[in-house]
């Protein structure tokens, strides 16, 4: 998963909810909710937004939040893309 | 009613009104029927021709525990997901087998397991799974003449948000009994069953003006979660409203089946209304915080 570029499974099927202390997401495609939180919400705009690979990823958020670019920050957003797979929010791009 | 004429009736089978449901009960065990007079005296009976909403028959179980341990079984019209219990217990294995259609047989609301309450029409949802203390809050505050709209499921309009009253029995456990026999001496309640699988289980006895009042439903202005801590003084904390979010949901008995609606019904019960955790070492200042709440 690491190298390809990934967009959302279902794109136009997610509902947002955002509030102060994360967010919660509908996906009308699974009929599943789910919480996340504000790091974690904002990748899946990311990919929301236009299909991304997780380095395209880690150098938005680095460039959007002022980041450093650390193993811990790379290690975020692999287990994140792998939490999106798992719950069918994203799949690989062809 | 006389208790010979319901007995009859319930023998027969009758049509119940539990607001807002019909419920065709149908008993020759004296224990229920007595239970029946006792807690549902305040309760509509309907002609035969109501079309019942659920189907309720509570009898022996039959084979060797005919003559020994006699036991109760609630039959509906497909197998129930629960155990006999002895037959002293019947009154509470019907409170189950209502519970358990109304949780999975009603599609016209989002239902929360909760309490719901109101002073002066400004209603405040009680969250909470057995045994936090929503019914002992819920009695306490009915005895202090907040309107009883349910004690066990909150009836919500995914449109509206609108609750539909379903005042029943409320179910006391434990030490909660005594705590509201304490808070509230007239309060009618029924005899204590011990021995359940939930520990000792007792009913407070809704009055005729919470079935009255039944048709008219509420708005909530408030959701609050309960959370009974000796420990600790009285005090509220508001939750975050994606924290809340989840807590609902997970109080929902079939948030899925709404899908969207749903989703959309409990974003805007959070959004719209104070979610607040309300910890309280004991009834009075739990009372007292709820007041606060309703102002």
């Amino acid at each position: 998963m690491d190298g390809h570029t990934l967009r959302l499974a279902a794109p136009g099927f997610l509902e947002w909810r955002v509030w102060d202390d994360g967010c919660v997401v509908f996906n009308a495609a699974t009929c599943q909710t789910h919480y996340l939180d504000n790091f974690t919400s904002y990748l899946l705009r990311l990919i929301e937004a236009a299909p991304r690979t997780a380095d395209d990823l880690t150098a938005t958020v680095i460039a959007g939040l002022g980041l450093e670019r650390s193993a811990h920050m790379d290690a975020q957003i692999i287990k994140a893309l792998r939490n999106f797979d798992a719950l069918a929010l994203v799949v690989e791009a062809e | 009613m006389d208790f010979q004429v319901l007995s009859r009736r319930l023998a027969d089978g009758v049509q119940l009104a539990v607001p807002p449901f019909v419920v065709r009960v149908t008993t020759s065990l004296r224990g229920l029927q007595q239970s029946f007079h006792n807690l549902y005296g305040e309760f509509d009976l309907l002609d035969d021709g109501e079309a019942p909403d659920f189907v309720i028959r509570v009898s022996g179980t039959g084979g060797p525990h005919r003559f020994f341990r006699r036991q109760a079984m609630a039959f509906i019209d497909t197998p129930p997901p629960y155990t006999p219990l002895p037959e002293r217990m019947a009154p509470i294995m019907f409170e189950q087998a209502l519970n358990w259609c109304v949780a999975t047989r009603t599609f016209t609301h989002l239902i929360l397991h909760a309490a719901v309450v109101a002073k002066n029409g400004r209603a405040v949802i009680v969250p909470g799974q057995s045994g936090q203390g929503k019914s002992t809050l819920c009695a306490a505050l009915v005895a202090r003449g907040w309107r009883h709209i349910s004690d066990e499921f909150a009836l919500m309009d995914p449109a509206s948000l609108a609750i539909t009253a379903h005042p029943r029995p409320i179910s006391l456990k434990n030490r909660s009994i005594a705590v509201v026999a304490a808070w509230a001496p007239d309060m009618a309640q029924s005899p204590a069953y011990e021995g359940t699988p939930k520990g000792t289980i007792g009913y407070v006895r809704p009055s005729r003006a919470a079935v009255e009042a039944a048709p008219e439903p509420v708005v909530p202005v408030a959701v609050v979660f309960p959370r009974f801590d000796p420990a600790q003084g009285p005090a509220f904390d508001p939750m975050g409203k994606a924290a809340a979010f989840i807590a609902l949901t997970a109080c929902s008995v079939n948030y899925r089946e709404f899908g969207q609606a749903g989703f959309d019904a409990i974003g805007r019960l959070v959004d719209g209304n104070p979610v607040l955790s309300a910890t309280y070492p004991d009834t009075q200042s739990a009372v007292a915080l709820l007041e606060q709440v309703v102002g």
